[in-house]
């Protein structure tokens, strides 16, 4: 077992290896594995004479994918934590990017920003505040510029129980947690995902675009594949976003073997590719097409590679796979040469937490994740934490040495979500023949198009409209006939008689402004009349099935919600790695 | 001028087909996150009106675009070189 560092260490005998980065405007720059590890030793000796040390910590907000990684590799070759984040999308949310990364900051306990030129202002003015007693010490990437060193040697030891960098997940809309990634966790978990996940050897080639302050672009492309000695080609995000056939454009041309992509990219790429883009590719190099992160839907995914079916996509490279940042990344994968599977399962039953197989045309589809990886171990419990059996849906928790020691700085949330050894993940789902199917969240968390919203949130902001009763609405999501998570808010009117079409405006309005989520379905009901338990709170879950089931007492004159309703097929959908 | 309306028709049609719903209101003073377009949509708009016109905007731009009208006017920009 080896840490990261001396990974890239080893693999700098590998002359003919490198990773390709393709910068927006197209150009395209190799970085060689020596020379990658001479740059992480050259970054490394420069942080520390810049007064790093062992264990700092270190935020990154570095929006060029080569520049990130030499500062990523460079921060850990030193032993310094790296603490990646996003970089500010739009000036028009500026206000909430700074309060995020002001409590990134502050919950890392990051003294120094690594960013680039363009970024130094904006980033000074709005995560800066005046009152700070140790004022944040920004230092831009150029100042870490150097040759790669020769018989490079970096400045410390780092050993498989040090903590390898701090993945902030977005555990709460404005209050990330930062999950504590060693060596060995990222070790356990690299070796899982290249050797037992995808059988890979050197001769494989790896395509990403994921953004690398995330965990399925930093540990799936910067670090698990050089355990596998496998090169990377790095595309812009935004490039992706922008262009979708950027991405296949590339597997095609670097003969790419595996890419991982949340489904929402694959739908994005079915539609926005166009034959005259598509039409000379060869895409039957493709191995692993792997699909996490985001709720898996079927029907996407035969769709995209129906589509690409003529540039001889195989489609047995279909991956879909489950896990979590608290766990690493990966924790299953199904099997490789293996077409996709998916369950049809019986709606009514499902409503009761029973997956039982039908034909019946209705079925309710749930896609296999596979089975954890080795050492590795799953279990599923009910509500009192007690094991249940094959086809029954509970609680997902896991156990290996990729799950991870818990949040940084944080003992409350970490001995709540790491118990005995046992990772709850928060998601439910139910094994069959070890597999795991991933079919809804435990918390009542909304994602939409792989962002994740809490109710919470959405209720706070609605309960200022005026004309609602504080506190007595709810917020949830459900499927429309296209399989698409939509947003609903189920809220009691203040009085009678107020302008239904008006009010609904300015509740959308102002949760978009504020949250940047937009509410597809506003339905008012009779007040008191809102489902809560005993104690007062009130209950998502069962407001949605009284939706459903057309049991909410709505509001005079509005016996017509604005969109029509469709049942879910299911409790709510899964959130897979 | 021509060139000034025919930006925001082809915002508001680009716009319509990534999100699956109208923009007929919209405006060069329309606040694009206002409008609940978030910024996995708002990059697939900028994608698709890039493609259509054959030009890019360069990455540093983009986050100033806060309005339709700075999306419109970065794209006149880019006409105009």
């Amino acid at each position: 077992m080896r840490t990261f560092v001396e990974v890239l260490r080893d693999n700098s005998v590998y002359t003919d290896h490198a990773h390709t980065f393709v910068a927006s405007d197209g150009t395209e720059r190799r970085i060689s594995f020596p020379e990658l590890w001479g740059y992480a030793c050259q970054r490394a000796h420069r942080l520390h004479e810049l007064g790093l040390k062992k264990g700092d910590r270190v935020a990154i907000i570095v929006p060029e994918t080569d520049s990130f990684i030499l500062n990523f590799i460079g921060a850990v070759a030193g032993g310094i934590v790296p603490v990646p984040m996003y970089p500010p999308l739009t000036l028009a949310k500026m206000e909430a990017y700074g309060e995020t990364v002001r409590h990134i900051l502050s919950a890392s306990g990051a003294k120094v920003l690594i960013t680039c030129p363009g970024l130094r202002d904006l980033l000074q003015d709005h995560i800066v505040t005046p009152s700070d007693e140790e004022p944040l010490r920004i230092i831009l990437d150029e100042e870490l510029v150097g040759e790669p060193m020769e018989r490079a040697v970096p400045p410390c030891d780092v050993d498989l129980d040090d903590l390898a960098f701090l993945q902030f997940t977005s555990g709460s809309t404005r209050k990330p947690k930062g999950v504590m990634v060693t060596h060995r966790n990222l070790s356990h978990n690299a070796h899982s995902i290249m050797f037992e996940g995808l059988k890979s050897t050197s001769a494989d080639k790896g395509v990403s675009w994921l953004p690398l302050y995330h965990d399925m672009g930093l540990i799936g492309f910067v670090v698990a594949p050089v355990y596998a000695q496998v090169q990377v080609m790095f595309l812009p995000t935004m490039g992706f976003i922008r262009r979708p056939s950027l991405w296949l454009d590339a597997i095609h041309r670097f003969r790419g073997t595996i890419t991982f992509a949340p489904n929402f990219a694959y739908a994005l790429a079915t539609r926005a590719v166009r034959q005259s883009d598509s039409a000379g590719w060869d895409l039957s190099c493709l191995k692993a097409l792997g699909c996490g992160a985001e709720p898996i839907q079927p029907d996407t995914l035969r769709e995209f590679v129906g589509r690409f079916a003529e540039n001889d996509l195989k489609p047995e490279a279909l991956l879909p796979c489950y896990g979590l940042a608290e766990a690493t990344l990966a924790v299953t994968f199904a099997r490789l040469d293996a077409s996709l599977h998916a369950d049809r399962l019986d709606g009514a039953a499902m409503k009761n937490g029973d997956a039982v197989p039908t034909h019946k045309a209705d079925a309710v589809e749930v896609v296999s994740c596979g089975k954890a990886f080795r050492d590795h171990e799953i279990r599923i419990v009910d509500d009192a934490g007690e094991p249940v059996p094959d086809r029954r849906v509970g609680r997902v928790m896991l156990r290996g040495p990729s799950v991870t020691g818990g949040y940084f700085c944080n003992l409350a949330e970490t001995a709540e979500t790491f118990v005995d050894g046992w990772l709850k993940t928060g998601d439910l789902g139910y094994l069959a023949e070890g597999n795991l199917f991933v079919c809804g969240r435990e918390k009542d968390l909304i994602i939409i198009n792989g962002k994740n919203f809490y109710p919470q949130d959405i209720e706070r902001i609605a309960s200022h409209v005026r004309e609602l009763r504080a506190e007595q609405c709810v917020a949830f999501s459900r499927l429309d006939e296209e399989g698409k998570e939509r947003c609903v808010l189920v809220a009691e009117l203040l009085k009678r008689g107020t302008d239904r079409a008006q009010l609904r405006r300015e509740i959308v309005l102002k949760v978009r402004s504020e949250l940047g989520i937009t509410i597809d379905e506003v339905v008012f009901i009779k007040r008191n009349t809102l489902p809560k338990t005993s104690s007062g709170k009130v209950r998502r879950r069962e407001t949605k099935l009284r939706l459903e089931r057309g049991g909410l007492e709505l509001s005079q004159h509005d016996s017509q919600p604005p969109v029509a309703h469709v049942p879910t097929p299911r409790p709510s959908r899964p959130a897979t790695l | 001028m021509t060139e000034k309306t025919d930006l925001l028709t082809m915002f508001k049609s680009v716009a319509e087909n990534v999100d699956k719903k109208s923009f007929d209101d919209v405006t060069r003073e329309s606040i694009i996150t206002d409008l609940g377009i978030d910024s996995l949509s708002m990059m697939q708009i900028v994608g698709d009106m890039e493609t259509e016109l054959d030009l890019q905007i360069p990455d540093e731009d983009l986050v100033e675009i806060v309005t339709v009208g700075d999306l419109c006017s970065k794209l006149e920009h880019r006409i105009g070189a």
